[in-house]
């Protein structure tokens, strides 16, 4: 069969996982018990992830044997048939797209793996892996789709899969808040993608001459060709494209406006946040606007904006993570300012270093948050930097993985992060985009940046893993939390608590059956999860293989990944788009690898690791310790985001219910039903007036009908008066 | 010529066409010595004759609907298709009542025979004031009634209400028939005659005195009849009247005189024709202010029979634009609307009045709203006819009070008298108000909130309420034939055709 | 041109199989509860098959109504039994007796006086379905007001504690709104006569005098005020937002199944009725008004959405989200696009679907705890996943999240009204379709407020903890709703196709010059499937489910409108497109 066929079994097999967990999971856990059920379900739910990686390997091959530049669609399915608009369920393999596939897939199936072991213990096991299959459906759909509305499917059903996964442990109220936020941000994001869709379309379609189309507006290979030619007259609209666009990519991709949701999506379980927040979705904007870029070379202004956005957001969220004492918070705020390098990338116009860099970030941010999880997990679920230390000692496989993801993160050569990020800021500083010196000032940014990203990682891995110190031992009991927390609080149902409680409503008879009896209850009474705090006496211990193996093989990715990929002629064919010459080929090929930047970057990275080494060698400092009133002001006030998110947060929430509550009360209840029952009222007064003439006195009514009399036959005098006898 | 002393009567007699009436009042002279005979207070015979002659009566006016116009007596009396069904709508109030009259006079401990005969005959003057175009046959015709119903009223002689009803009703009703026979003198100063054929030739030949004779003339019969047919501001007596008297005899005043006025009324504006720009304005303002003031005095009504008395002058407000639109437009409207609407509304309202009667039990009758509460628990039927009649009063269609409004709505548009056109949309909007808490009171509330339980519906108005039920739906779905029957065939745009094009004799 | 009687049909035998049932319901005893559920379920069921029936005989490319029906009934003013489908309603009588046999089914539930109740479902179900089925404007409103009697019993006597107002306010507005109309319908009728010299409420014959142009050429002023008389009422039916107060009182005090024929059909009407009467019949004003509804329909999705934010009742949440997607169904048809118009169609059959299963979810979970207040839920994820998980994937598709069916019809809605202002069309400016589209933000807003109001949390209420999930029939009755948010949002044009020839019909008697306009009557034009009016050779009403061969082309289909600036485009096809002055 054509190979190129299998992309959608890619799509597809990790569809029949989530459904396969969604409807027999339950059912297979009680079978076969937690244990084994649990085992099985993890198996199933690893699986059709993995087998789509080795299928995306499969079209790479066939895929490079026609030539990485070629390009190719597989329709599945219509989707929208209208005679003035046609989407179809297409695919598209070309080599942006399987770099896409084999990151999601591949380090996909490497965090499932993970997570079969860090979720172990968690009641809803299959409900996690429902969410997590899911995602990676939609996320390929994202990647592969060859048209606007479906690309749209993927994004918003990642933004849903990240909202179920953020609020996994919907216990916690906070977890719910936290994915909401998340989710609606995101949707802030969709309407500017909605917009520049339409706008798409209305600057193509309605000028395309009727012979020259199907109806097929939306597809790229309809799009991307022809909007040069139909937007060279009107950089204005390409202008408001690339911005509306990016919009979207900022609400997916953390930029700044709209970065403060991501932060608090590290509520969901660490495989999560490594998987979604860390490795994939979060790129989606960067592919998005790499996807699109035509537009962006068409309006200069626009990848200023990109630009310059994504430098502002790389060096406030470097700032914003030395505030953070939470180990997952300190990543969270470097994914957004990795994330921000990425698009100083597509604003210097290379995008393909920004690609480069998803993939690599992809690999050690995974990384990092993965060992994170392991850390957390041998720590009894507490998160706090300041408890940590020396934990090498106990945690050797952990600590050593994580330790060539922090370097590659650092900047350090040869891992992967050095070369993508060199690509990065050579391409910045010598970009010969039309947006250049927004380009070169953002390329410096990013090199101040990359100086601060390695001292804020130096900070997060010397203070967890040496610094002779273990910190844990000085701690009293009850304090610090995490999302598992809502194990502990969760209303499970005590047998005895509803001899008083829960009897009251239920003295009616119940004739469906609704509601359980106190035999039912009883049976039903699931014991508290065994979950201790840590506390002084702790002993972390190793993760289990399940666990580490993932570390491993990604830590190996991280070493090697950069090389592979800058050497991989894919990367830098995927923009050459028929009919299309974008960039000369060999451009982006060479970017200044001369010394002195070399010499530059590799600088800032140690100056950065050398200070963090400096400050943090000896363990906790006393001015960071856990009374925050001590901190250096600025500290304090990074760790607040500088007081962004409060702002924004209050005058959304505040402002709009303030709005939304006297629009209700005030014109709904206030003008609207105040004029419809005023008329009512108005009405029945009219009625008790004329009740009050109805005296029931005879004379009253002789009286009346007198007077109309009366004034009719004034009336007839009047008038035969006038017209008198002439005709 | 000795002859003519030797045959006295007319040579134009019909026996035919006087049938009808006839029929009537001999029946409730039957009716009445029946009442004499009659052994301990039975009087299913009554009853019996009654129906029975009421039938005759009605089919004998039915089969001459089709017959060509013609005046006997003199000119005093005028067979045509207007009166004819007229006069069938009469009967049929008339025998509407009748049917529930019976049992609801048992509940309320006033079986007197006596009610049968005054009520034939009071629908035999009805029936009167249908079939003359003599001004002294029609003032007869509407004394005949008006003088039955006096007694009608009271007739509940232990209720002090009852009496006042009675009191007030015969005092304003002389009082109007004065204005009208005053009236009815000026007219025969201008034209010399009491027949109204002649006014039209009068005002053309264009004497100033005559005309204004008429037009003063005019005036004060109109007075007269807006008193009869309820009209704002001759309209108060109605509520007091309505609540005051016995229910079944309120549902034949509010149906059956108000038929007989509209169409008296039908018969002076007729003749009236050539004078309409005198008296279409006020009218048109009497229009509106009975459709405003009824609706708008209806909506603070707690009690059950003055809320329909209210309903009963909207309505006659909506007839008067039916009545005002057919003279405006006499080429574009037919009479077929207003007959129409007249006998939607016998229907529905006699059907209202059949089931609020059922509040009266026990030589108790309360007629507040309440006393219908929970009427769906002890009669499922009952509570469903006053729905269907409300739905029909307010105008939903599915029901003939829909096709009447929407008949007037056409009219009215085709006339150009679009305002008041307006204006009954308005009026209708109201009316839901009220309406529904008749319908509320019925099928909402349960029996317990009912002061005192309602009485089990019996045969006769069990049998009054289906006909009613029956006459909504049947004049809904068959609108056609019937609007066909009523307007002689004509199709709208040439109503003209169902006029009476007859020469005083 | 004169009809010949044709007799009763299959559309009358689906529309009066109610009306029977709930004859044969009223001959049962009071207390035979049981029996009264068998014999509405039975009928809503027969009633279903009948319309499956029906769209079995139904043929999508032709905007010709069929399946016609035509009695005489009052010759004298022109009013007829005439009865047919096209594209635009086929699916709303599909909608209707669908979610009225779920609703019957779910009124199992109902304990007290099941008799009348039952009685009132059925003929409610009647009435709806004349309306989607009339051809006489007379007919039309006599189902449109037949459908307050019973709706009006379902609220006052089967309602929540303040059913009284409610139900009251209901009537009132919607007939008030109405009354109009029927002057408005009287007054066509006049101008067919004037025109023709004969009286008639035939939509038939007065839309085929408004396309040669005759039936307005003595009286261009009173267009408007006519519309209006129309668009007045179909606006409070909808509805639009000066007129929805009353939604949330009716919707929040009615029994469930009242709420969801209230969302799902009732509503429609309005809508259908700007389809079917408001586009087809005032060519010459419509463009003028378009800016004042599309306005009123962007202030409804904003309104409406923001408002919802703030309930603390579910019932009245899910009642202001009816009033924002209602903002878009009227969105999508003014945008009068061909993709707006599909959208907006579309989006009523989902909003239906949707809300219709948010007002049976929450009345399954009313059934078990008779409260609808916010504060006594919470954390009910833990104690009944089921009915979560089916919650959510319900609230999703009334999110419109792409993937199920409210994501097809918003995003066309959305993008026919972007094109229409975009290219400054009717006086629209982009601000319309810009602030529309904010309401998608919104949705989310509110819709996962009230799910994490209900389904997050601890479970602090000890009331909730004796809840059992759903049983399994509960669920088989979400199932079905869940079935078409997917087919709805996976394959949308199995519902979309059948409609398209219609639309394009609508659209077309709106904004073609007089002499260029589809003509119900004349069925020697048809619309192809690129969606141009030509010319066929004559056939009759039962030759029309053979697609014809397609003539010369009377008026080209204007898929997309040119950008304001680029009319010169040097192609001869946007040439040919160009608009109208």
């Amino acid at each position: 069969m054509d190979p190129f066929a299998l992309i959608w079994w890619i799509v597809l097999l990790p569809l029949g996982g989530a459904l396969v967990q969604a409807l027999f999971g339950g059912a297979v856990v009680r079978g076969l018990g937690p244990q084994n059920g649990k085992k099985v379900m993890g198996f199933l739910a690893v699986l059709p992830v993995a087998l789509s990686f080795l299928l995306g390997v499969a079209v790479l091959q066939a895929h490079l044997e026609a030539g990485a530049g070629t390009e190719r669609t597989v329709v599945l399915a219509p989707w929208i048939d209208l005679a003035a608009l046609k989407v179809d369920f297409a695919a598209r393999v070309d080599s942006l797209s399987l770099l896409m596939v084999l990151v999601v897939t591949g380090v996909g199936a490497l965090i499932h793996l993970y997570a079969t072991g860090y979720m172990a213990e968690d009641r809803d096991y299959t409900r996690f892996f429902t969410y997590m299959n899911l995602f990676v459906v939609y996320m390929l759909v994202l990647v592969t789709a060859d048209n606007l509305p479906l690309l749209f499917v993927g994004w918003e059903g990642v933004g849903l899969c990240s909202y179920l996964l953020i609020g996994f442990w919907y216990r916690d109220l906070a977890n719910a808040k936290a994915a909401n936020k998340a989710f609606i941000v995101n949707r802030i994001g969709d309407w500017g993608f909605m917009l520049g869709m339409f706008l798409i379309l209305v600057c193509i379609a309605a000028s395309v001459p009727e012979a020259q189309t199907d109806g097929r507006w939306l597809d790229f290979g309809f799009i991307l060709p022809r909007a040069a030619t139909y937007l060279a007259d009107r950089p204005e609209l390409a202008t408001a494209i690339a911005l509306l666009l990016f919009v979207g990519a900022c609400g997916k991709s953390a930029q700044f406006p709209l970065y403060f949701w991501l932060p608090d999506a590290m509520a969901g379980p660490t495989p999560v946040s490594a998987l979604i927040h860390a490795a994939t979705m979060v790129t989606a904007g960067v592919y998005l606007v790499s996807r699109m870029h035509i537009f962006y070379v068409l309006s200069p202004v626009a990848s200023a904006v990109v630009a310059s956005v994504g430098a502002f957001t790389a060096l406030f969220a470097a700032l914003v993570a030395f505030g953070q004492t939470d180990i997952k918070k300190v990543l969270a705020y470097s994914t957004v300012s990795q994330l921000g390098f990425m698009f100083i990338a597509c604003g210097a116009g290379v995008y393909w270093a920004g690609m480069f860099h998803v993939a690599t970030h992809a690999f050690f941010k995974a990384l990092l948050f993965l060992g994170s999880g392991a850390v957390i997990y041998a720590m009894a679920h507490n998160q706090d930097l300041r408890n940590y230390g020396n934990l090498r000692k106990y945690l050797p496989i952990t600590c050593w993985t994580m330790f060539l993801g922090y370097l590659a993160i650092a900047g350090v050569p040869p891992l992967a992060g050095f070369y993508s990020k060199e690509a990065i800021l050579g391409g910045a500083l010598a970009s010969r985009h039309a947006a250049a010196s927004v380009a070169v000032w953002a390329g410096w940014i990013g090199l101040l940046t990359a100086a601060l990203t390695a001292a804020y990682m130096t900070r997060l891995t010397v203070l967890t893993f040496f610094s002779g110190e273990e910190r844990w031992r000085r701690l009293q009991p009850a304090h610090a939390h995490d999302g598992h927390h809502g194990h502990g609080t969760e209303m499970a149902v005590h047998p005895e608590d509803h001899s008083h409680s829960a009897h009251a409503p239920h003295d009616h008879e119940d004739p469906h059956g609704f509601f359980y009896t106190d035999e039912e209850l009883a049976a039903r009474a699931e014991p508290e999860e065994h979950h201790h705090e840590l506390e002084a006496s702790h002993e972390p211990k190793e993760a289990p293989p399940s666990m580490t193996f993932p570390l491993v093989v990604l830590a190996l990715l991280s070493v090697v990944g950069g090389w592979g990929l800058q050497h991989w002629a894919g990367l830098q064919e995927f923009l050459q788009y028929p009919g299309v010459q974008l960039l000369p080929k060999g451009t982006i090929q060479e970017h200044p690898h001369g010394v002195p930047l070399m010499a530059l970057s590799i600088g800032a990275a140690a100056l950065g690791i050398l200070y963090g080494w400096i400050v943090y060698r000896r363990g906790l400092p006393a001015k960071e310790g856990f009374d925050e009133s001590a901190w250096h002001p600025f500290r304090r006030w990074a760790g607040r985001q500088f007081g962004y998110d409060d702002l924004v947060v209050h005058t959304g929430v505040q402002g709009g219910d303030l709005v939304a509550k006297s629009l209700w009360k005030g014109f709904d209840a206030g003008v609207i039903d105040g004029i419809a029952n005023g008329l009512g009222v108005l009405a029945c007064g009219l009625g008790r007036g004329l009740k009050a003439i109805q005296t029931g006195f005879v004379r009253s009514y002789a009286l009346l009908m007198l007077a109309g009399a009366v004034a009719l036959l004034a009336y007839m005098v009047a008038v035969l008066t006038r017209i008198g006898g002439g005709n | 010529m000795p002859d003519r002393f030797r045959f006295p009567i007319p040579q134009d007699l019909d026996w035919l066409a006087l049938g009808p009436i006839i029929v009537v009042v001999a029946t409730g002279i039957v009716a009445l010595v029946l009442e004499m005979l009659r052994h301990k207070r039975n009087n299913a015979a009554i009853v019996g004759v009654t129906v029975v002659g009421l039938l005759v009566a009605g089919a004998l006016a039915a089969v001459q609907a089709g017959e060509p116009a013609k005046e006997i007596l003199a000119g005093t009396f005028l067979r045509d298709r207007f009166g004819s069904v007229v006069q069938v709508l009469m009967v049929a109030a008339c025998l509407l009542s009748v049917l529930f009259s019976e049992g609801y006079l048992r509940e309320k401990r006033i079986p007197f025979g006596e009610s049968y005969p005054l009520m034939l005959w009071a629908t035999a003057g009805g029936m009167v004031m249908a079939t003359s175009r003599n001004l002294v046959t029609l003032f007869v015709g509407l004394e005949l009634l008006s003088v039955s119903l006096y007694v009608l009223a009271g007739l509940s002689r232990r209720e002090a209400k009852s009496e006042e009803s009675a009191l007030k009703y015969f005092l304003l009703g002389a009082f109007a028939s004065a204005f009208l026979l005053y009236g009815i003198a000026l007219f025969y100063g201008a034209t010399g005659s009491l027949h109204l054929g002649r006014v039209a030739e009068v005002w053309s030949s264009g004497f100033e005195i005559g005309r204004s004779l008429l037009g003063v003339g005019l005036a004060l019969i109109l007075v007269g009849l807006s008193f009869k047919s309820a009209f704002v501001p001759f309209h108060q007596w109605t509520p007091d009247v309505y609540q005051g008297a016995p229910t079944n005899i309120t549902a034949f005043m509010a149906a059956g005189s108000k038929v007989a006025a509209v169409a008296m009324l039908y018969r002076v504006l007729d003749a009236c024709q050539p004078l309409i720009d005198l008296w279409l304005p006020p009218l048109f303002w009497v229009a509106i202010l009975t459709m405003v003031v009824g609706n708008l005095a209806a909506l603070v009504q707690k009690d059950a029979k003055r809320l329909m008395a209210y309903s009963s002058i909207s309505h006659a407000g909506y007839l008067l634009v039916a009545l005002l639109a057919r003279f405006k437009a006499p080429e574009a409207v037919s009479d077929a609307t207003l007959l129409y609407y007249l006998a939607s509304y016998n229907f529905m309202t006699v059907g209202a009045f059949a089931v609020i009667a059922l509040a009266a039990r026990g030589g108790k009758e309360s007629t507040g709203l309440s006393a219908l509460n929970g009427l769906w628990q002890r009669s499922p039927f009952a509570a469903s006819v006053l729905l269907l009649c409300v739905w029909s009063l307010i105008g939903v269609p599915g029901a003939s009070g829909f096709v009447g409004k929407l008949l007037i709505f056409r009219d009215a548009l085709a006339a150009g008298l679009t305002p008041l056109a307006i204006v009954l949309a308005m009026a209708s909007i109201v009316s839901v108000a009220y309406y529904l808490s008749l319908v509320k009171a019925a099928w909402v509330a349960d029996e317990a909130e009912a002061d005192q339980p309602i009485a089990p519906l019996r045969t006769g108005a069990g049998l009054a309420a289906a006909i009613c039920a029956a006459g909504v739906i049947g004049l809904f779905v068959f609108v056609g034939p019937v609007l066909g029957w009523m307007g002689g065939g004509s199709v709208a745009g040439a109503g003209s055709a169902a006029r009476t094009e007859v020469r005083p004799g | 041109m004169v009809d010949q009687p044709t007799g009763f049909g299959v559309l009358s035998l689906l529309v009066f199989l109610p009306l029977l049932g709930a004859l044969l319901t009223l001959a049962t005893p009071r207390e035979a509860a049981g029996l009264h559920r068998t014999f509405a379920i039975g009928t809503t069921v027969a009633t279903f098959l009948v319309s499956l029936w029906v769209l079995a005989g139904f043929h999508g490319g032709t905007y010709h109504f069929q399946m016609v029906e035509f009695v005489p009934w009052l010759p004298q003013a022109g009013i007829h039994y005439r009865l047919g489908v096209d594209g635009i309603s086929i699916w709303l009588i599909l909608l209707t007796t669908l979610l009225t046999t779920l609703s019957a089914w779910f009124s199992v539930y109902v304990r007290e006086r099941t008799k009348a109740y039952m009685v009132f479902l059925l003929l409610l179900e009647t009435a709806m379905l004349g309306v989607f089925v009339s051809l006489d404007m007379i007919l039309f409103y006599t189902f449109f007001e037949a459908s307050l009697i019973p709706m009006y019993f379902l609220i006052s006597i089967w309602g929540g504690e303040k059913r009284a107002y409610a139900s009251l306010k209901f009537f009132l507005f919607t007939f008030a709104g109405s009354i109009f109309m029927l002057v408005g319908m009287v007054a066509l009728a006049k101008l067919h006569q004037q025109a023709t010299g004969a009286w008639s409420f035939s939509i038939l014959d007065i839309q085929s005098e408004v396309a040669s142009g005759r039936l307005w050429a003595g009286a261009l002023q009173t267009q408007a005020v006519v519309f209006w008389a129309f668009a007045v009422a179909f606006l409070v039916k909808c509805p639009a937002f000066p007129l929805h107060t009353w939604l949330p009182d009716a919707h929040t005090e009615a029994p469930t199944a009242g709420s969801i024929i209230l969302a799902g059909v009732l509503l429609k009407m309005g809508t259908y009725g700007f389809l079917r009467f408001c586009l087809p019949l005032f060519p010459d004003v419509i463009a003028n008004q378009v800016p004042i509804l599309c306005a009123l329909a962007v202030i409804g999705i904003l309104y409406g959405a923001a408002v919802s934010a703030v309930q603390p009742d579910v019932k009245r949440l899910i009642a202001y989200s009816s009033v924002a997607h209602m903002g878009f169904v009227l969105l999508g048809i003014f945008s009068l696009t061909p993709t707006g118009m599909v959208g907006g169609a579309y989006q009523q059959l989902n909003h239906g679907i949707s809300t219709g299963a948010l007002f049976l979810l929450v009345g399954l979970i009313y059934e078990r705890r008779h409260t609808r207040l916010f504060r006594d839920y919470g954390g009910l994820k833990a104690q009944m996943p089921v009915y979560a998980a089916l919650f959510l994937i319900i609230m999703l598709s009334s999110v419109g999240l792409p993937g199920t069916n409210g994501f097809v019809g918003e995003f066309l809605s959305l993008m026919g009204s972007f094109e229409a202002s975009f290219a400054r069309r009717f006086g629209l400016n982009p601000a319309y379709a810009v602030l529309a589209a904010a309401g998608v933000i919104l949705a989310a807003v509110y819709l996962l407020w009230m799910f994490q109001k209900m389904f997050y949390g601890p479970l602090t209420n000890p009331e909730n903890r004796r809840l059992k999930d759903l049983t399994p029939w509960e669920v088989a009755l979400v199932m079905v709703f869940v079935v078409f948010v997917f087919w709805g949002g996976l394959r949308p044009a199995t519902f979309t196709k059948p409609m398209e020839a219609s639309l394009h019909a609508a659209r077309m008697m709106a904004l073609n010059p007089a002499g260029q306009r589809p003509d119900w009557r004349n069925l020697e034009t048809e619309i192809d499937p690129k969606g141009n009016l030509v010319r066929v050779e004559p056939r009759t009403r039962e030759a029309l489910v053979v697609p014809p061969a397609y003539g010369e082309v009377i008026a080209p289909a204007e898929k997309h409108y040119p950008l304001a600036g680029r009319e010169q485009a040097p192609n001869e096809d946007t040439a040919k497109e160009q608009p109208r002055a």
